[in-house]
């Protein structure tokens, strides 16, 4: 056989490229993969253009498993993801709407088990020297020195407490500082050199709970996906973003990454999913 | 996406919901410019927290609860917020953005059908990047946004998140019906 076409080819299988000699005849060629011996067909097509031979081919790769996959049996894991999806929505909203009461509770619940809090601050002046010698004060108690500026007191109630900070020379400053259990509040001031009134500093919170109603309507977008079965990385995607709608004491990201994880474990079962059943 | 023709139930529903955030979007306007000029601001506060109480038991009905509502949910900073009439809005400029957003996006729903598929990662992605970047970069102290920013990527987000509700509305609706056809 004289092999005057030439060509690079992928074997569809290994993915493997590689150079493979045809001839210029229309007809069906087989063609062995070199690394995983895969056989599949390449057609060939000739046809005279212009007075001159132009040859093209098709490949043909062995029947696809997205078309003769046998339909799995469904599983119950999507239909749990809808169930704990919802959930994700219903709490991201309660937490924006009740959110109040959520801080303050979930402070005093903390409290009456009998945790506390601890603070860590660090103190510098403009020039970013530390500071030593600086009183800091909570209530009637005073933060102990660390050294290298930092100052800590353990066992402060929980909730929004307000310190003041002091120092000879230095405008003093009042801070509100949100303490919470297991986490340390931190906060690094800056003191500014004069005698002026009382600095307040408020807590300054990391964003609105906007947001988390935001992203509780992605957990229902993810939801949708999951009850048609379709759209597999909607529903990994909504599912994802659910994560950051957070909820009282996480709850909602937990569940969130439960349904991310059942969703990925099922993707299977979705019409489009990576292994889908539609070509 | 194509254009909505007849009248159905879930076009009603979209509806019902597009009035709801629209009224919602307009108070917060209003209420700054039914109460006396120059009486609300400095509502810095914390989200979550109840920090105006006094001020909000001041004020009429229904404008407390619009303010009390923007006290809850957002840190109503005023370097941050908008104001009309001297007074400062119930929300930040960018839960403002959020709210108007939604109201659009939904709006936009009304006379477009969307089909959900994975085209619209991209349109999610697309309303997340700008607020992500631009939040992050602020609480890691890279810069520090202006409202024209803030007003921005919250309308995109809000935009795109209410477009996401009329597709929940009209996916939830279909799905109903085809239950409906396969029961009977």
């Amino acid at each position: 056989m004289k092999h005057n076409l030439k060509g690079r080819t992928t074997c569809p299988k290994c993915k493997k490229e590689f150079i493979l000699n045809l001839s210029d005849e229309n007809k069906t060629h087989k063609a062995t993969c070199p690394e995983c011996k895969n056989e599949f067909s390449i057609k060939v097509k000739c046809e005279n253009k212009d007075g001159t031979k132009q040859c093209s081919w098709e490949e043909h790769g062995e029947p696809r498993k997205t078309i003769l996959s046998s339909i799995k049996p469904r599983s119950n894991r999507p239909l749990i993801a809808i169930v704990l999806l919802i959930c994700v929505f219903s709490i991201g909203l309660s937490t924006a709407v009740f959110s109040n009461v959520f801080v303050q509770t979930t402070c005093d619940t903390f409290s009456v088990m009998g945790f506390k809090g601890n603070i860590n601050i660090y103190v510098v002046n403009q020039s970013d020297i530390i500071l030593e010698n600086v009183n800091i004060i909570l209530s009637d108690k005073t933060f102990e020195s660390k050294g290298n500026g930092t100052y800590s007191l353990e066992n402060v109630t929980l909730g929004l407490q307000t310190i003041q900070v002091t120092k000879e020379g230095y405008k003093p400053q009042e801070i509100e500082l949100l303490v919470t259990p297991f986490v340390s509040s931190e906060k690094n001031i800056k003191m500014e050199q004069g005698t002026t009134e009382n600095e307040i500093i408020k807590f300054n919170t990391l964003g609105c709970l906007s947001i988390i109603i935001i992203f509780s309507i992605f957990a229902l977008l993810a939801m949708i996906a999951c009850i048609k079965r379709q759209h597999f990385d909607l529903a990994v995607v909504g599912s994802f973003l659910a994560i950051f709608s957070i909820g009282f004491f996480f709850i909602g990201s937990i569940i969130s990454i439960i349904a991310f994880i059942l969703i990925f474990y099922s993707r299977d079962e979705f019409e489009n999913g990576k292994k889908g059943k539609t070509f | 996406m194509e254009r909505r023709e007849k009248l159905s139930k879930n076009t009603i529903v979209i509806f019902i919901l597009f009035l709801v955030f629209l009224i919602w979007a307009l108070l917060q306007f209003i209420a700054p410019l039914a109460l006396p000029s120059g009486s609300i601001d400095k509502l810095d506060g914390i989200t979550g927290f109840i920090d105006n109480q006094e001020k909000i038991d001041d004020m009429p009905a229904p404008w407390n609860s619009i303010y009390g509502c923007g006290d809850r949910l957002c840190h109503e900073r005023a370097d941050r917020s908008f104001f009309i009439n001297e007074n400062q809005m119930p929300f930040c400029s960018r839960c403002t953005a959020i709210w108007v957003g939604l109201a659009v996006g939904i709006g936009f729903m009304l006379f477009y059908k969307i089909k959900l598929n994975e085209k619209f990662i991209f349109l999610i992605v697309l309303g997340l990047i700008p607020i992500g970047i631009d939040g992050l970069f602020q609480l890691f102290g890279f810069w520090e946004s202006n409202n024209f920013t803030r007003v921005v990527t919250g309308l995109l987000i809000g935009v795109i998140c209410g477009i996401a509700i009329g597709i929940i509305v009209d996916e939830v609706n279909e799905i109903m019906l085809s239950r409906k056809t396969k029961s009977s």
